[in-house]
């Protein structure tokens, strides 16, 4: 009796983490698409001062991606490429292409409140992490499901552990809680204005928090977004990283 | 100055007589860079020079992209720099005549006390489709994959003290790159010194590459490679010379880590190998002639640097070069100020200690400060 207790809980575990990584998956796949190309600006904004970039992306699954910088001039054509796991970042100013060691990843994106794992996504919230469901909510009338990410022990992951707030309908991914692997909560990602591209519905606008610095914040808005575009991973090379506008 | 006069008309015909499909893109920034250099007293009475002078330079760079359908495009830069100080005064160390020695610069202000020079350091036209790319002209060859002296630049080595010409000065060539797959290029470059051929492989999450080249009076034969050691970024970047005249050969490399930590630091540490040393002027140098034989003048060079940002707006930095002996010593703190969305400043001070009749003697302190508005 005790063994087929065991049995039962162990199953009924499986089956949670099942869920828990099946709502992840499909959160993902709606924010990503097959494939999509974006234009955004990320504006940095301090009690005292704000500065404002503007970028394009194309992504194709989680695996591969271009990130162009369009804005401000003094950055203006820089772009990073992601292939599987590996990252180059192109200098148009010195014409050359410089691989980038996985410890830059927990580096601020460009001094934003992003890292550049959270922009070129170099972990998967699907594979580095484990899932469990651990609660439900509503944030902004959407009821959604709260789910812990626990980074695997071999993961090469920025975070320790993050939680999801999912929306149950749409999954949409509401917020972001972002903790180190101490367990000290880091940063708060909230998203808003939640709108159709094309026939797509998201939120338009994430802002990222740093949880102890009062007045802080990197707000994300999405200008345009196309979903199924017409590429392959032979567009993400190191030829077209020099040819990208 | 005929010639200069030529291309210009040329580039202006090119962009008025192209069809309604052409693109026309252009970015420039502008910059005031003042120095306060403080020499050696000792020296200064031997070489009867002053102990202390001023410098300073407004620099003025304009780079134009002509797009013509999907696969001609075109690119011309021009630096227009008004020089006024000592440097420019004194001529020292020939200095006006060294701003000139390229056909595609000329003054056209030539004063006592003010000098205005101007150079083209791109122009050159390019074709591209598929996977085939054809670029002639003045155009940056930058072959090196290591961050810092590349041996495997062999047609625009740069200079690391000479921190305000990022771009690096551009050569006269032809160039054809192929991309047979995603992971692979073969790029062949010709000028009138240089006929040289570079494979490029992404294997095992390592970038490689292999360099073949008659240059000048040598043979090259090169090896390098870009990846990681857990999360740190290796770097290294080898070359072999075998001057076919002189029967001499030359063997230099170098090697190089780098790492960020969690809380923002970057760390980097290189060390470069030479066969054979050089002569250096350890007062010019920026002014001093790198090429791929001689990144660096001694046996065994090492570079250290530090980079952190303290806060969004203000990055501050060092850089540590020395030699095996300490005989040369060069520090280099910087710290940039992000003033407003497209302005920065940036102070920067290079100190120099070299070995001089047995002593280590402190031979000069320079420091700089740089406004750019990049617009």
């Amino acid at each position: 009796m005790k063994k087929l207790f065991l049995l039962f809980l162990f199953v009924s575990n499986v089956m949670y983490a099942q869920n828990a990584y099946d709502i992840i998956k499909r959160s993902d796949e709606h924010l990503r698409g097959a494939s999509n190309v974006a234009e955004m600006s990320i504006k940095i904004e301090r009690p005292k001062w704000s500065r404002t970039m503007k970028i394009k992306a194309w992504s194709l699954g989680s695996e591969y991606s271009f990130i162009l910088v369009q804005a401000p001039a003094r950055d203006k054509g820089t772009v990073f490429l992601k292939r599987e796991n590996e990252i180059w970042n192109w200098q148009p100013k010195i014409e050359k292409i410089i691989k980038l060691p996985p410890s830059m990843m927990m580096q601020s994106w460009m001094g934003s409140d992003f890292t550049n794992d959270d922009l070129i996504k170099e972990s998967s919230i699907l594979t580095d992490y484990t899932h469990e469901i651990i609660g439900d909510t509503i944030l902004l009338d959407r009821p959604c499901y709260i789910i812990e990410l626990t980074a695997k022990e071999d993961a090469a992951v920025v975070w320790g552990k993050i939680n999801l707030y999912i929306d149950k309908k749409d999954f949409l991914q509401m917020a972001s809680e972002f903790y180190d692997e101490d367990g000290y909560l880091i940063n708060k990602m909230e998203a808003s204005d939640i709108r159709y591209f094309e026939d797509k519905i998201l939120p338009a606008t994430l802002t990222m928090t740093p949880f102890e610095d009062d007045g802080q914040k990197t707000t994300l808005q999405y200008k345009s977004m196309e979903y199924d575009i017409d590429i392959n991973e032979n567009f993400f090379t190191q030829q077209n990283m020099k040819r990208l506008r | 100055m005929n010639y200069l006069k030529k291309i210009t008309f040329l580039f202006a015909l090119a962009v008025s007589s192209v069809s309604a499909q052409t693109y026309f893109d252009q970015d420039y920034y502008a910059s005031n860079l003042n120095s306060f250099s403080f020499f050696n007293a000792d020296l200064a009475k031997i070489t009867q020079s002053p102990s202390e002078w001023q410098d300073q330079q407004l620099h003025f760079r304009w780079n134009g992209h002509l797009y013509v359908g999907d696969h001609i495009s075109s690119q011309i830069s021009l630096r227009n720099r008004l020089f006024t100080g000592y440097q420019w005064k004194e001529n020292s160390n020939g200095f006006k005549e060294s701003l000139v020695r390229d056909p595609l610069a000329f003054h056209s202000i030539s004063k006592d006390e003010l000098g205005l020079n101007h150079q083209i350091d791109r122009l050159y036209i390019q074709w591209e489709k598929n996977r085939w790319n054809f670029r002639l002209g003045r155009q940056r060859i930058n072959w090196g994959i290591q961050n810092y002296w590349n041996p495997h630049d062999l047609f625009n080595q740069s200079n690391f003290f000479d921190f305000d010409y990022i771009e690096n000065p551009g050569t006269d060539a032809f160039r054809m790159t192929h991309y047979p797959k995603v992971n692979q290029s073969i790029e062949i470059a010709v000028n009138n010194d240089i006929v040289a051929g570079l494979y490029r492989l992404n294997i095992y999450n390592y970038d490689f590459q292999m360099l073949t080249a008659k240059y000048y009076d040598d043979f090259c034969l090169g090896l390098g490679w870009s990846g990681q050691l857990q999360k740190m970024g290796f770097r290294g970047e080898f070359s072999f010379f075998q001057d076919f005249k002189k029967n001499l050969n030359e063997f230099m490399g170098s090697i190089g880590f780098d790492y960020n930590f969690r809380n923002g630091v970057y760390v980097s540490g290189t060390c470069l190998y030479k066969s054979k040393t050089n002569s250096f002027n350890p007062l010019g140098l920026s002014q001093m002639e790198m090429t791929a034989k001689n990144p660096m003048p001694f046996e065994y060079n090492f570079m250290y640097q530090i980079q952190h940002t303290l806060y969004p707006l203000v990055q501050v930095g060092g850089v540590l070069i020395h030699d095996k002996n300490l005989d040369f010593v060069f520090i280099n703190p910087q710290i940039t100020f992000s003033i407003k969305e497209s302005i920065d400043l940036m102070i920067s001070s290079q100190n120099t200690w070299s070995e001089i009749m047995g002593e280590t003697e402190n031979t000069q302190q320079t420091v700089f400060t740089r406004l750019q508005w990049n617009f």
